[in-house]
């Protein structure tokens, strides 16, 4: 047992040597500031200062090391902002992508396992799903049930889902062919014993890969929607409502736009990045 | 034909899944006499024009209605105008396809471009860039970029106008943008069809033939792997006309994407369930449309999968 | 994997070089076509004096004032005429109307019309039109905002010449000033009863036929209305050809228009304002009191457990509020501080203007002290709703919850939109969440004290402001029928009991800043009650 486990983790550390550095450091930088952000974001970034408002950023006249990135309409400091904000797109991110991974990928092995009819009813869903205009959904989500992290979450999912089940069916119709699936289920294997053992471990490596690409995915529509005024309400931040907010107040105060539009380029390349190195190396490795 | 029949009674099934799930969630979503009357309206009043729009109606009764009517191509009329759905859908939606397709057209034509080059210059500076510049494209929020082109190009500069629609030149700003961005989600994708297909079997017997390497690459790869970009063209395009309300808002565009929102915030019951369902029949039309033609020109998928096996 | 030879036999794509050639030829065309696109007025713009007004929406809404909701009345009003206008100190001033009088029994209202007034299809106004006007607005069918009031109290309507028109009430009724006059929500404006009896009611809506200073040319929801002078208007013809009213809803946008000369005028938020401060183009100028912004407190509080359902807490509230920085900070000084919700310095009746509460953080946590906050309460948390889209609501709701927070209160702001709230607070009994929660009111300004008062009567109301209060609702109603010397003292003992029961919170009266371009020559921002009867007076250069 433990030989199958150094050997794993021996091929990970191999991998690991060959990753992209800068991509890679971005996105731990990301989600280690998606967790520590509470405890070291310069000032509270909710907290107003009327007589602060609109400083520009350090480098320009008027501007303080009190406030690196400046302030915004309201005074409140843009970096400790974007630091939150990159908290909150972290989260509803993930989140969105947990739910719809999950759902989406537990349909896609029932839908490739099970064939025929469950396939077609499933599949027809995920086409009726594609069929909804998302951002109208989102719309009328949030004025249904109200804006907020929790409308974001559920509108993000339901754009992601049917990706999941299209792709992981193909693969599971694939693997259910291979010879040591027929030879358990020949062996007496129940249904569920099978999925467990042999499908959803082989996969596993196409889910990372997309859950990788997709969360660039997860965080522009996140950014979108929140710039439509349909995810977290204010004064929480986050950088698709800032940069709306921003926008109104261009001419007089780019900074409160621009820096939250480049931490989310930023963030969504490093993903996309590492994604795109994701399916090459682990599909090398496959042959 | 067994296979077009097939894939038509789907898309009807599709159909009608979206308009429950529309007809519901938009009665879910508020009263829209709150938007129509003064709080201080009579009950009289309430019911006045309650009954005038057919809300009084069990919800059953009111389906059925919006079925049958939208069968015979009656989509209702719009709460706060009166005016009948489908005028005030075709009065803005062909702006908006207009700018989708004119923002198709530039993106399949920089996918062409940098999408070939890539593939030709395989791993080399050409292809690097190619790849940057893609991701970069995917990564920045589309509003942001446009925000910026808005105040540099329209204010600063002064070249385009920013704002409405009435000329051509007003087209070009968020064509253009649109084009781009989209284009460098498509670009990589025909990249790397263009490569697998230059690789395969049928190029290297097409080589050993004695055809040169510019035939090769026109005649052969290109025109198997563009079947990819073609279809993803269509999803692109769809996407394009239904997520128009971004884009529109930036740049004050009136197209449906604005249309559709003062609709949603106003709980303009006829007008929303219009637009979902035009815009579910433009989607299932183009799937369906793209899922033909790729039978049409693929036996193997006309024949079924089982065939092959 | 092997390809079947089949796949030669596929149609031949073009190759790149012409297929880029044909995409361009396409592309090309298409712009080509949209040119065909191009309204009339784009030409007619360079021959013709216009005016070209950026504004926030151009709503899809019915061209009929029985029938347009009250935020949009400004759109259509260029169309249209009141029997009364206002001018900026409230007075009423003739307008379709020459000269009026209410009997001394305060139930007969009678009308002078003006001689010779035209609408826009060449026939004249008579009495004939102002009473079948007037009982289009009272039918079940109008949305008219004031229905319900006119329906309340007009008897009957009579015309003894074509001059006259007699209104007899139901009971000693003042407000029909008001309501006949400009000020109010559309209830003055006068249309033609021959013609919208030949077109009916839905071409009406489509087709308006006024008396106002222009007619219509062309409307496109979301995107435009053009209006052509009127050359026949009984004050005289427009100094200019066309006005174009233009919705450009990103504030962005809209100063980007403004700086490319693209618009003339538009409403541009205070802190944008110092854009213009060196241009020699633009100009900015301030309108007060355009609206009047106030926290109210929504009722069904009590055994809630909830804290505002203590007025001492709901005191403290007040106190908390610096006002001071609310204008400075949010409205960048163009507002000023307000001592009472809804009611205006020019508002009639209104003679003595309260005094702004002041900051006062100590009382406030002497307050709370007091009412033994937060332990005695099960929920002490104040959630303040904030329905985006007004004036700043978004900023003000921050600063005040941080004033709130600076004293001790626990505060929760939570996003809403407009229509919801509206749901919300018209429901009665409220609902639990939203029983004793806060929220912004910042309705536009009023020229009538009982429409300032609506939201606090009758006290059982809609808004469920007030949980019952006799005094209360009999002074709103006096209001009704009383002259205005009568009600400047009524009005005293109705504040005092708003202010002591602390359900209403005023902050502001925001001004409304305007840039104005050199194009325009001169504009007079005195001509009252809704921006939308402006357009007449402007003269371009």
């Amino acid at each position: 047992m433990t030989n199958a486990v150094a050997l794993k983790v021996k091929s990970v550390l191999d991998a690991l040597r060959h990753v992209p550095k800068i991509p890679f450091a971005v996105v731990i930088l990301f989600v280690l500031n998606g967790i520590f952000a509470p405890l070291i974001t310069p000032c509270d970034p909710e907290q107003t200062a009327l007589s602060d408002k609109f400083l520009p950023p350090f480098f320009m006249p008027g501007g303080s090391v009190a406030h690196l990135l400046g302030t915004d309409r309201l005074g409140m400091d843009v970096l400790s902002r974007v630091m939150y904000g990159g908290r909150i797109s972290l989260f509803i991110a993930f989140l969105a992508i947990v739910a719809g991974g999950l759902l989406g990928s537990l349909l896609g092995v029932l839908a490739g396992y099970y064939g025929r009819k469950t396939d077609k009813v499933i599949m027809s869903l995920s086409d009726a799903s594609l069929a909804f205009p998302s951002i109208l959904l989102a719309l009328l989500l949030s004025i249904s049930i109200g804006s907020g992290a929790a409308a974001a979450i559920i509108s993000i999912s339901f754009l992601m889902w049917s990706k999941y089940t299209r792709t992981i069916k193909t693969e599971v119709v694939t693997l259910k062919r291979k010879n040591f699936v027929t030879a358990s289920k020949l062996m007496g294997a129940s249904d569920f014993f099978v999925i467990k053992r042999h499908i959803l471990p082989n996969v596993g490596n196409v889910i990372i890969v997309m859950v990788s690409i997709e969360v660039g995915m997860a965080i522009l529509s996140e950014s979108a929607l929140s710039f439509l005024g349909l995810s977290v309400s204010p004064p929480t931040p986050s950088w698709g409502q800032m940069i709306s907010d921003g926008n109104k107040y261009f001419l007089k105060a780019w900074w409160i736009s621009v820096f939250p539009a480049i931490a989310t380029a930023v963030t969504v390349l490093a993903f996309i990045l590492l994604g795109e190195w994701m399916k090459k190396s682990l599909g090398a490795r496959d042959e | 034909m067994k296979y077009a029949v097939k894939k038509l009674v789907q898309s009807a099934v599709i159909l009608f899944f979206v308009s429950i799930v529309i007809f519901l969630a938009v009665r879910a979503s508020g009263d829209p006499l709150q938007s129509l009357l003064d709080p201080r309206a009579s009950d009289a009043q309430r019911a006045a024009l309650s009954a005038k729009l057919g809300l009084d109606k069990p919800l059953i009764v009111q389906y059925g209605i919006f079925v049958f009517d939208a069968l015979r191509g009656d989509l209702g009329n719009s709460h706060s105008s009166g005016r009948p759905v489908l005028e005030i859908i075709g009065e803005k939606l062909p702006g908006t396809v207009v700018l989708s397709i004119m923002a198709l057209l530039i993106a399949i034509l920089f996918t062409l471009l940098l999408g070939t080059l890539a593939a030709v210059k395989k791993n080399r500076a050409a292809d690097r860039i190619v790849a940057v510049l893609s991701a970069l494209g995917q990564s920045f929020p589309v509003f942001f970029v446009g925000i910026i082109a808005v105040q540099l190009l329209g204010v600063k500069l002064r070249i385009f106008p920013i704002s409405g629609a009435d000329t051509p030149l007003h087209y070009v700003l968020p064509g253009v943008l649109l084009g781009l961005c989209v284009s460098s989600s498509m670009a990589l994708v025909l990249r790397n069809n263009l490569l697998a297909e230059l690789e395969s079997d049928h190029v290297k017997f097409a080589r050993l033939r004695g055809l040169n390497e510019r035939s090769v690459l026109f005649r052969h790869a290109l025109r198997n792997s563009f079947s990819t970009v073609l279809s993803l063209s269509a999803f692109i395009f769809a996407n394009l006309i239904t997520g128009s309300i971004v884009i529109e808002s930036v740049f004050a565009w009136p197209g449906i994407g604005e249309l559709s929102y003062q609709a949603i915030m106003k709980r303009d019951f006829p007008l929303v369930q219009g637009i979902v369902l035009i815009f579910a029949i433009l989607i299932v039309s183009l799937s369906l449309l793209t899922d033909i033609l790729h039978a049409a020109l693929d036996p193997r998928i006309r024949l079924g999968k089982e065939e092959m096996q | 994997m092997k390809r079947t030879t089949n796949m030669k036999r596929v149609t031949k794509f073009p190759s790149v070089p012409v297929l880029v050639l044909s995409v361009l030829l396409v592309a090309l065309s298409g712009l080509a076509g949209c040119g065909s696109k191009d309204t009339p007025v784009s030409a007619g713009e360079e021959a013709a004096k216009t005016l070209r007004v950026g504004v926030i929406t151009v709503s899809d809404e019915p061209f009929d004032p029985a029938l347009v909701n009250l935020d949009y009345v400004e759109q259509i009003q260029p169309l249209y005429d009141s029997l009364l206008n206002v001018d900026e100190n409230g007075n009423y001033t003739p307008g379709l109307a020459e000269e009026w009088s209410l009997s001394e029994d305060r139930l007969t209202y009678t009308l002078k019309l003006r001689e010779g007034v035209k609408f826009h299809d060449g026939s004249v106004l008579t009495s004939e039109d102002v009473k079948f006007t007037l009982e289009y607005y009272i039918s079940d069918t109008s949305r008219q905002a004031d229905a319900v009031l006119l329906k309340r109290f007009i008897a009957s309507i009579d015309t003894p010449d074509a001059q006259t028109a007699v209104i007899h009430f139901t009971a000693p009724c003042t407000e029909f000033n008001y309501l006949l006059s400009e000020g109010s929500t559309g209830s003055g404006i006068i249309i033609p009863k021959a013609y919208f009896e030949k077109v009916g009611a839905e071409a009406f809506a489509q087709d308006p036929v006024g008396t106002g200073p222009f007619k219509l040319e062309s409307f496109a929801a979301g995107d435009k209305i053009v209006y052509a002078a009127n050359e026949d208007y009984w004050q005289g013809a427009p100094a200019y050809d066309k006005l174009i009213l233009r919705q450009i809803t990103d504030e962005s946008t809209r100063i980007a228009e403004l700086q490319a000369g693209n618009i003339d005028f538009a409403p541009i938020g205070a802190a944008n304002a110092s854009i213009f401060e060196n241009s020699e183009d633009i100009v900015i100028e301030t309108v007060d009191y355009s609206s009047s912004l106030a926290v109210f407190i929504s009722g069904g509080y009590q055994d809630t457990g909830k804290a505002t359902q203590n007025a001492g807490i709901r005191l403290a509230l007040s106190a908390a509020i610096d006002r001071d920085a609310l204008v400075d900070g949010i409205f960048e000084g163009q507002a000023k501080a307000a001592g009472a919700y809804g009611v205006f310095p020019f508002t009639p009746g209104y003679e003595t203007e309260r005094s702004v509460p002041a900051h006062d953080p100590e009382k406030a946590k002497a307050l709370l002290a007091e009412a033994n906050y937060p332990d005695a309460f099960e929920d002490p948390v104040v959630t303040l709703y904030d329905a985006p889209g007004r004036v700043y609501s978004t900023e003000v709701a921050q600063a005040i919850a941080g004033d709130w927070e600076s004293v001790g209160i626990q505060v929760e702001i939570v996003s809403i939109d407009p229509i919801t709230l509206g749901t919300e607070y018209t429901t009665n009994p409220a609902n639990e969440s939203f029983a004793g929660a806060a929220y912004l009111f910042d309705p536009p300004r009023k020229y009538s004290l009982h429409d300032a008062f609506g939201p606090f009567f009758p006290s059982n109301s809609y808004f469920g402001l007030i949980q019952g209060d006799d005094v209360l609702d009999k002074d709103v109603e006096a209001l009704l029928s009383q002259n205005d010397a009568e009600r400047a003292t009524t009005v005293v003992e109705i504040l005092d009991r708003i202010d002591a029961s602390g359900v209403s919170i005023p902050l502001v009266y925001p001004s409304t800043n305007y840039a104005v371009s050199s194009k325009v020559k001169s504009w007079d921002s005195t001509v009252a009650a809704h921006y939308g009867n402006w357009f007449y007076h402007f003269e371009l250069n």
